[in-house]
């Protein structure tokens, strides 16, 4: 330490340059319906725990696209990673959460309001016979609804809820949260 | 067997019973303190008094002693009682006055004050000290002495005795706190230090481990138990209800046949006694890190207040030293996680004790894990202070016992400065038995008694079948030794994909109680979570609270509700209460819901009668400002919690075939190993690559530190991955399209403008990242500016560039530590050191500078860093509002730095 400026000639500069994500990150994101921290790498569900888990069950992450790292921490990740992948691929089959949608035909017109704005395209429309006539409802895929409630928030006639979410439920919290002690 | 009658209650006793211990088996509680169960009744102290009914009018008589006789009719909670109780502990406190145990439970019976002489003695003859150490330690070191009024507890001839154990025995049941072991005996008393609590606080030598504890049994120290010493005392079998207690029990031998074995013995904490400059158990105010934290713990020794050692006071200034067994000539490695630890210790001080001055004193800030750098920049705002200085001692004022440490200042300059606390941030080290457990399994050891990996194979031994993971292998935090901990698995299941599955037993649940058509009855655990919870909330109140809201009938807190103890204590409250909903209010449902719905199911209730709130993220952690605000925002989410819960019902899950393939995306480096590990398990795999070739960034890089050849590795691995027969490879391909979820994906392949499906029960996305293309320092605009990844090509390629230059300056942190990039990319510092080494050892007369910000050699980089320097390199440091200017001279470019 000389605490003054000094001066030195090189013949060759060479910058340590950062580390950054690549650009379609934001896409990917999008594909697998998964986060980015705001530095734009990918976000782990758990920064202790579960470093190459995402919240999203099933999609896993490891290498550059989680954070800068060397090339054995890569490796380690890439195993673990697998590892991890494992945990669901060696199972014949798995449960599925049961907080998810749940038809009501009596209030179902099959108005269709609801499948469009189903971001896991869960929902489709049917239509079957009832009394001699034609009707119309929805069927959700049990697999693929994920018991986000949007379905139940569109549907204007309370033909359609989420388990657990329901009206008289979230209508209970609320007065309570609203009477006070 | 004896019939009687307590309090209208009919009891049977066994002959010889006292009324004491018929009581007890009623639950009917009846004071004492002369009583001990593993001692001879006595019935000195008079305060188990209880009433006998005889036909010929009643009478009192001392429980603890009086036998129990057939048909006897006996009272304990008669007005005559309770007066003659009072009475009793009124002259108990005319003896000991101050003696908190009895001031305690004398206020129960409303006695408050005495109306006799008081006679400030602690003792109050209950002779429980004479009776331990005669009836169970077989001593006799002390005795009653004197009579009438001047009877008294001594030893003999009022002198030291030789003869005692010093065991302590006495001063554990005096009831009054009266035994002054250093006044009894000629042996040196010997407390126990707590391992658990790093020595600042003493356990028994029966113990629980730690509050957490797994299995939460009691453990007996051979070595400091009175029974296994002398052959006496054999108080705890005495005690244990459940008869658990077993002297005879030997260590068990096991064999088991295993395919692979994990090893992860983890790293003991650098011994802070090698470093006597630094005053550690010379001052008692001289912590190590480790104490530290558990001084920070709700479970600590001071239940998470930060009071010092010496006096139990607030400190007012707390220094950390860091690189306390790390990075020194006889360690030459860096601990990794000190730097991080020690800033988590300082934030969560000042959350503890908002006026405390934190002060770290560091060489390098090596915050180079993700999140870690802006974690730095936090705690620097909320005000600790960081000195880039490496104090050489710690000495200690003797009248206030403060800590006086001397240090150079940024400017040059020498400063000295007192601490109330010091903490030295101790560094890790293999475990002391790791020689024996690497023998035993045939595996290397590095220099400094880590495991022996390769950097291609981080969690491989050098011997096959044999995996290890965490610290073991190295100086790590939590995240990579997780990530190691799943690899190591990884790794094992590869080996073992044939037996997979064919040890595994399925947990049985009992048979699910129908609740249909019931009245809610809700139980309410509201978890303290250490201090993180409990230090902001009153806790206490919001049970209370919770008690008077509609359907709950029970409500309970807990230190930490998600304890194994707790989880066996709300299965078995949901059967005693018959709940048929329950709550808890704690933390975070993503991370606890699926433990407590599976209490839930252990107790044979539906996993969704259960409801969380969560109290600690959303609201003590928001509002630690205001605690009053935080008891009343955690009061109305119970309320809500408690409303919803009266209309939960039960729920049954689906299940949903899995389709065994995967999907990796991003052929690097990790997607190829992670996409080798899923086919070498027996998956198969689709690897998707948008460029027309595999590797990644792994392509551009020629060397490594560790003097492996990374393109032979990768010609290696490209060749396992084209040739496997698991693995379909899609090069210039991007997916397009992603439909479905867990166990059932599927997705859209676009490959020159062809598309395929794919099935597929996971994904891995490992799309990598790329390197930073600089706009300062002149790059594009001169071209003997370049990058790390280019001058690492050149020096592969012997280019002329790189032979004749004379001299070499590497600038640092381009493009990262900035505001708009606030990471630390953690691999620019030792691609530095790599390439300045392989510069040197070319040609030792080039002239090669690093200007830095902090060197960040993490782990066994250190060795590299210490090379460099050795070889020339001169690192010089800059400031982040300071940094270098580059002029370009015609023949040289001149950098004009602050050293």
């Amino acid at each position: 330490m000389l605490n003054m400026p000094i001066c030195i000639e090189a013949d060759l500069l060479v910058l340590s340059a950062a580390i950054i994500p690549n650009e379609d990150v934001d896409e990917l994101g999008r594909l697998f319906k998964v986060p980015l921290n705001q530095d734009k790498f990918f976000l782990e569900a758990h920064m202790k725990l579960r470093p190459v888990d995402f919240a999203t069950d099933g999609v896993f992450m490891c290498g550059l696209a989680h954070s800068p790292k060397s090339v054995s921490e890569s490796i380690a990740q890439a195993d673990a990673a697998a590892a991890r992948a494992a945990t669901i691929l060696s199972k014949d089959e798995i449960e599925l959460d049961a907080k998810i949608s749940e038809i009501i035909d009596a209030n179902c017109d099959g108005c269709a309001y609801c499948i469009d704005p189903c971001p896991y395209k869960a929902l489709t429309l049917i239509e079957y016979m009832y009394k001699g006539s034609i009707k119309k409802t929805v069927e959700r895929d049990a697999a693929l609804c994920k018991g986000c409630g949007v379905c139940m928030a569109t549907c204007p006639k309370k033909g359609i809820f989420v388990r657990g979410f329901k009206l008289e439920q979230i209508s209970a919290m609320v007065e309570a949260a609203l009477i006070g002690e | 067997m004896i019939t009687l009658t307590i309090d209208n209650k009919k009891v049977e006793v066994e002959e010889g019973a006292t009324i004491l211990q018929a009581a007890e088996k009623l639950g009917i509680k009846i004071p004492t303190l002369c009583h001990h169960k593993s001692l001879m009744p006595y019935g000195a102290c008079r305060v188990c008094l209880v009433e006998i009914v005889g036909s010929r009018g009643s009478w009192i008589e001392a429980s603890c002693v009086y036998p129990a006789q057939e048909g006897m009719v006996v009272k304990t909670d008669t007005e005559r009682v309770l007066k003659t109780r009072r009475m009793m502990f009124e002259l108990l406190l005319a003896r000991s006055p101050d003696a908190p145990r009895i001031k305690g439970m004398a206020k129960e019976y409303g006695v408050e004050d005495t109306r006799f002489t008081k006679k400030n003695d602690d003792c109050i003859l209950c002779g429980l000290c004479v009776r331990v150490c005669e009836e169970r330690m077989g001593v006799g070191a002390v005795s009653f002495v004197n009579r009438g009024s001047e009877r008294k507890i001594a030893v003999p001839y009022d002198k030291h005795s030789p003869i005692c154990i010093a065991c302590g025995a006495c001063d554990v049941v005096c009831p009054t706190n009266a035994v002054d072991l250093s006044e009894v005996t000629l042996n040196k008393p010997r407390p126990i230090k707590s391992d658990y609590d790093m020595g600042l606080a003493k356990r028994a030598s029966i113990y629980i481990p730690f509050p957490q504890a797994i299995p939460k049994i009691a453990v007996i120290d051979r070595d400091r138990c009175m029974h296994y010493l002398k052959g006496v005392c054999g108080s705890c079998e005495n005690f244990c209800q459940a008869g658990a207690i077993n002297y005879e029990q030997e260590d068990e031998l096991c064999d088991v046949d295993v395919g692979a074995v994990v090893l992860s013995p983890g790293f003991e904490q650098f011994d802070p006694n090698l470093k006597k400059e630094l005053g550690y158990d010379r001052y008692p105010n001289v912590l190590s890190s480790l104490q530290f934290e558990r001084l920070l713990s709700a479970s600590g020794p001071y239940l998470g207040e930060i009071l010092r050692p010496s006096d139990e006071k607030h400190p007012k200034k707390v220094a950390w030293i860091q690189c306390v067994g790390s990075r020194e000539v006889d360690c030459n490695y860096c601990s990794s996680v000190c730097c991080m630890y020690a800033t988590k210790e300082a934030i969560i001080a000042k959350e503890h004790q908002g006026d405390l001055d934190c002060t770290i004193f560091f060489i390098d800030m090596r915050a180079f894990g993700k999140g870690f750098d802006a974690y730095y920049e936090r705690a620097k705002q909320l005000g600790v202070r960081y000195i880039r200085c490496r104090p050489s001692s710690v000495k200690e004022v003797a009248a206030t016992r403060d800590l006086k440490i001397t240090y150079q200042q940024d400017d040059g300059g020498i400063a000295t400065e007192e601490f109330s606390m010091v903490v030295l941030s101790t560094g890790l080290r293999p475990p002391s038995t790791v020689r024996e457990l690497a023998d035993k399994f045939g595996i290397e050891l590095n220099e400094h008694g880590f495991a022996q990996t390769q950097g291609f194979a981080p969690v491989e031994t050098t011997k096959a079948g044999v995996y290890v993971c965490g610290p073991f292998a190295g100086p790590k935090d939590i995240p990579e030794t997780v990530m190691e901990a799943s690899a190591g698995a990884g790794k094992a299941m590869a080996l073992l994909k044939e037996e997979r599955g064919t040890l595994i037993s399925h947990k049985e649940y009992p048979p699910e109680k129908d609740v249909s058509g019931q009245e809610p009855r809700i139980g309410v655990f509201i978890c303290h979570c250490g201090r993180n919870i409990g230090g902001y909330a009153d806790v206490p109140s919001i049970v209370e609270y919770a008690k008077t809201l509609p359907n709950v009938v029970y409500a309970e807190d807990n230190l930490y509700t998600c304890s194994t103890d707790t989880q066996e204590q709300i299965t078995r409250l949901i059967n005693e209460k018959d709940l048929n909903r329950v709550i808890v209010a704690s933390c975070s449902p993503r991370t606890h819901e699926p433990l407590f719905r599976n209490t839930c199911r252990e107790a044979g209730l539906n996993e969704y009668l259960f409801e969380m709130a969560n109290i600690r993220d959303q609201c003590t952690w928001v509002h630690m400002n205001d605690p009053k605000g935080a008891t009343h925002k955690a009061r109305d989410l119970v309320r809500m919690a408690v409303a919803k819960a009266r209309l939960l019902e039960p729920l049954c899950k689906g299940t949903l075939k899995v389709n065994n393939d995967a999907l990796v995306i991003g052929g690097g480096l990790a997607g190829m190993t992670a996409a080798l590990n899923l086919a070498d398990q027996g998956f198969k795999v689709s690897l998707v690559e948008k460029e027309r070739e595999l590797g990644g960034n792994f392509r551009h890089i020629h060397s490594l530190l560790g003097g492996e050849d990374p393109q032979q590795q990768l010609a290696a691995i490209v060749e396992r991955v084209n040739s496997h027969e698991n693995i379909d490879v899609y090069l210039g391909a991007q997916v397009s399209f992603v439909d479905g979820s867990v166990g059932n994906f599927n997705s859209t392949i676009r490959q020159d403008g062809k598309e395929t499906q794919v099935g597929h029960g996971a994904a891995i996305i490992a799309a990598g990242a790329r390197e930073y293309e600089p706009t300062e320092y002149l790059y594009g605009q001169d071209s003997r500016v370049i990058t790390q990844r280019r001058l690492d090509e050149w020096i592969a390629e012997d280019k002329d560039e790189v032979k004749n230059a004379k001299s070499v300056v590497m600038i640092q942190c381009v493009g990262s530590r900035e505001d708009e990039r606030p990471y630390c990319s953690r691999v620019c510092c030792s691609q530095a050191i790599k390439n300045s080494i392989a510069l040197k050892e070319a040609n030792p007369q080039t002239d090669v500078y690093v200007l830095y910000r902090d060197v960040r050699a993490y782990g066994f980089l250190e060795e590299h860093y210490r090379r460099a320097r050795e070889l020339g390199v001169r690192f010089i440091r800059f400031e982040k509002d300071n940094k270098p200017e580059i002029a370009a001279g015609e023949a040289r470019l001149e950098i004009t730095c602050f050293d």
